[in-house]
């Protein structure tokens, strides 16, 4: 009778046990299915306009070959023209020996033909740098000196949680900041102190939405926002130190951009970036 | 009543149980109402996009350009004007002596774009986009309009400078208006 009872109260609290088990795993689960909190992050997308213009297509050389050929002929005579007839005439005069009509004066300044030719020989003496660089040629992403004709973007590669990612430099949002507070405090931290940025609006232009994995899941967020904003470098010679989450850097051109980043992230820089062509 | 009602296009009619107002359509509000509160977002005071460029025909299509963009994104542009070009002179002289080698004669066309009530979360969009059609040779300024920038559109009447500065050599006006 003793041991039955012992065997139900052990029944009982095994049975207690096994429900209130229950209870703790179904609130866990409830829990979990809740958190839907996400963590906000702040990313710059860091860029520098196209230095030189690209040359014109084979097209728009011809049309715009086209359109100064019918102004010339639209238009009137040049001071340059006009100087060059009274030249020929009074070369013809002194010629024949009629000195009367001529200014003597004008004889002894530059002539028309004399003035072009300076100026044909002075553009020979002048060289144009051209517009590829040796960083160009050697092919070095992490220069800021390459492709002058477009703009460029700085992408990073930063440590997210426990792999490196190439991203456009991003960081934490604290409570008590704004969001350009932020960015801006994300770029004197990754791309030290030396880079200046101009951020021209205080509301973001771009935005991206990914979860976590689900081992960092639990400890309270679910994944992340990351709010982009544009900004342009102000200072393109000085040295930039990065810091030591990053391991690697490259400045990218827009084309450039689909080959390194994420498709799906690629896809929302695409979407606030403005096209160069 | 109630044919009225749906007639006019009201969702919600008087009812004594939830006591909701009859609320007016959008097409029923006079135009004028519509924005009387003016814009929700702080704007910037009027802004003067300010354009400098050697060459006159790139200049002037670029301006052209700033200034239908800016209607096509429903900003408020008060006027687009052309001031008048400074000349430069730049002479280059001999290495060592002072003879004139070459000389240039170079003119700065300007142009400026007064916008006003420009928004605050459209002002960053509205710059990025201006930049990135900029033209090789010219330089691009955006600043606050003064009053200077108004008064250097008026050409000075020598004329009556002189007769007021004669007026006042001879001892100012007789009679005082």
């Amino acid at each position: 009778m003793v041991i039955k009872t012992m065997q139900t109260t052990r029944l009982i609290t095994q049975i207690l046990l096994r429900n209130s088990s229950k209870l703790n795993s179904i609130r866990y689960q409830g829990t979990a299915a809740n958190s839907s909190k996400w963590q906000i992050l702040g990313a710059v997308c860091v860029t520098r306009p196209p230095v030189v213009c690209p040359p014109m297509d084979p097209m728009e050389l011809k049309y715009s070959q086209m359109l100064s050929a019918i102004e010339q002929e639209n238009s009137y005579k040049s001071q340059h023209e006009i100087r060059h007839e009274e030249d020929l005439i009074r070369a013809e005069l002194l010629k024949i020996g009629d000195t009367d009509d001529v200014d003597l004066d004008e004889v002894t300044k530059q002539t028309a033909v004399e003035f072009v030719d300076a100026a044909n020989d002075e553009l020979k003496r002048f060289s144009f740098t051209s517009s590829t660089t040796d960083v160009d040629v050697s092919g070095d992403l992490s220069s800021l000196n390459r492709a002058l004709e477009r703009s460029l973007c700085l992408v990073v590669k930063q440590k997210l949680g426990e792999d490196h990612r190439w991203v456009l430099p991003q960081g934490a949002w604290n409570p008590g900041e704004t969001l350009r507070q932020t960015c801006e405090r994300v770029v004197k931290e990754s791309c030290g102190s030396n880079m200046r940025i101009r951020i021209l609006s205080n509301a973001p232009c771009g935005f991206y939405k990914y979860k976590y994995p689900k081992q960092i899941r639990q400890e309270g967020y679910c994944g992340a926002k990351v709010f982009f904003y544009r900004g342009q470098i102000v200072n393109k010679d000085t040295e930039l130190n990065y810091s030591s989450d990053i391991t690697d850097h490259a400045w990218l051109t827009q084309d450039e951009l689909d080959s390194r980043l994420q498709k799906s992230y690629a896809e929302s820089v695409a979407q606030f970036l403005i096209s160069d062509k | 009543m109630n044919r009225l009602a749906h007639e006019s296009g009201n969702t919600n009619q008087r009812n004594l149980v939830t006591a909701q107002t009859i609320r007016y359509p959008m097409r029923n509000i006079p135009f004028y109402a519509l924005n009387a509160a003016g814009p929700q977002v702080p704007t910037y005071p009027p802004l003067n996009v300010s354009l400098k460029g050697y060459d006159f025909t790139v200049l002037e299509h670029y301006g052209k350009w700033v200034h239908n963009t800016a209607l096509n994104m429903d900003i408020d542009v008060e006027d687009g004007w052309a001031t008048p070009c400074k000349k430069l002179k730049i002479q280059n002289l001999r290495p060592g002596t002072s003879k004139m080698e070459t000389e240039y004669m170079l003119n700065v066309y300007e142009r400026n774009i007064k916008v006003l009530d420009l928004t605050s979360t459209l002002a960053g969009t509205f710059i990025e986009v201006i930049q990135a059609g900029l033209p090789e040779g010219v330089e691009l300024s955006l600043r606050e309009h003064t009053q200077l920038d108004t008064e250097i559109r008026y050409i000075p009447d020598l004329e009556l400078k002189d007769l007021k500065s004669q007026l006042e050599e001879l001892g100012g006006p007789s009679k005082k208006c």
